[in-house]
């Protein structure tokens, strides 16, 4: 009987050891994939800098992007001038898997506002030059520059930049629809006067159409109604 | 900023763009400008110099593949350098690739570490005719800080 407690004791503890060491090894792979992996399935957009971006003046130049590219070359782009065109910086990495779904579909899939695109990842020492190339389709251009995501202080791929002679908006994204009104709203964002009035009009709008007015109780799920005054 | 690739290397100053790039089957091409260069483009920049803005500047540097009659340092490509600075009085619209309202552009042909190159230069008029000077000074500094060396195998 002893015997038999004490196998069944070295089996539970044998057990828990590979329990946790299960739940380490996952935990490090979710660490790894980054903040932007936990949220893959919601198709989460994050408008503004997500945590960890660095704070930055409004109205600040863009920083220049500057690197190699897959097949070789090299690039500079001075993105922070009056003269440059709108521009969508997407910071992508050849191994996370939520960068994947953006990289079967950069090349198909238009972007609103004649918007331009230009997809940057960390340096040769971290990436394979190899691989881009298979990733990116025809068209779209891809500069290789981890300096790049130091002066934009990305926190992890995949993370989009709108640039318009400065930064206009910026934020994680998982998946196109995400994507797409992140940019539509920050494009919209930029052609108003500064306070959103605007947006907040489409809002109102919106919630007015569906029968919600100022004040509905359901505006405020953790009150009673109203704010009071 | 310096760019350097496909043996040829350019120091781009604050506010200029470019990209070194080959296209399948050809030579090397620079694409230097005061704006943002087109990342898609044809190797005399079609697409750039339709978004050049009033004052501005783009350099085409393209290299030549040697064969069928095309021979480094000989004829057309005889000269052995980039003429700098630039002759004011050599730019015309009647050399432009593609006639644009406002623009004017020069090309020289050149062999430089034996590769056979076309520079190809346009500029949008400037506002104001004080503003010509600078935007040549301007262009003059980055073509003399483009270095051509022998293709690597």
């Amino acid at each position: 009987m002893t015997a038999l407690i004490a196998c069944e004791t070295v089996l539970l503890v044998l057990l828990v050891v590979l329990v946790a060491g299960l739940l380490r090894s996952h935990a490090e792979i979710l660490r790894r994939l980054g903040p932007a992996a936990a949220g893959d399935d919601a198709g989460a957009a994050v408008a503004g800098p997500a945590p960890g971006a660095p704070r930055r003046d409004r109205g600040a130049p863009a920083p220049d992007i500057a690197g190699t590219t897959p097949d070789g070359g090299a690039i500079k782009l001075s993105l922070g001038g009056s003269t440059a065109a709108p521009m969508l910086v997407a910071f992508l990495s050849s191994g996370c898997t939520t960068c994947h779904r953006f990289w079967e579909r950069l090349g198909e899939r238009e972007l609103p506002g004649e918007l331009g695109l230009l997809v940057v990842t960390h340096d040769p020492t971290r990436e394979s030059p190899s691989r881009l190339r298979a990733l990116a389709p025809a068209g779209v251009t891809v500069v290789m520059s981890s300096h790049a995501y130091e002066e934009y202080g990305v926190p992890g791929a995949p993370y989009f930049v709108l640039v318009d002679g400065s930064v206009r908006g910026e934020g994680v994204a998982t998946t196109w629809a995400a994507l797409e009104s992140l940019l539509t709203d920050a494009i919209e964002d930029t052609s108003e006067p500064a306070g959103g009035g605007g947006r907040a009009e489409r809002i109102e709008a919106r919630l007015a159409a569906a029968g919600i007015a100022p004040g509905d109780p359901s505006l405020y799920p953790g009150g009673s109604g109203a704010r009071a005054e | 900023m310096t760019i350097e690739a496909h043996g040829i290397a350019a120091e781009l100053p604050h506010g200029w763009s470019g990209r070194i790039f080959r296209l399948t089957g050809g030579g090397a091409t620079l694409h230097a400008g005061t704006f943002a260069v087109a990342l898609d483009d044809s190797s005399f920049g079609d697409a750039s110099t339709g978004a050049i803005p009033a004052g501005g500047s783009f350099l085409a540097l393209t290299e030549y593949l040697p064969g069928a009659g095309l021979e480094p340092g000989v004829g057309l490509f005889a000269p052995r350098r980039i003429p700098r600075p630039l002759d004011p009085t050599s730019f015309s619209s009647r050399k432009l690739a593609h006639a644009r309202p406002g623009q004017s552009a020069t090309q020289h042909f050149f062999t430089a570490s034996r590769r056979p190159f076309c520079l190809y230069v346009v500029i949008a008029a400037a506002p104001s005719r004080a503003d010509r000077r600078p935007q040549l000074d301007s262009l003059n500094r980055v073509l003399t800080s483009i270095r051509i060396g022998p293709v690597r195998a």
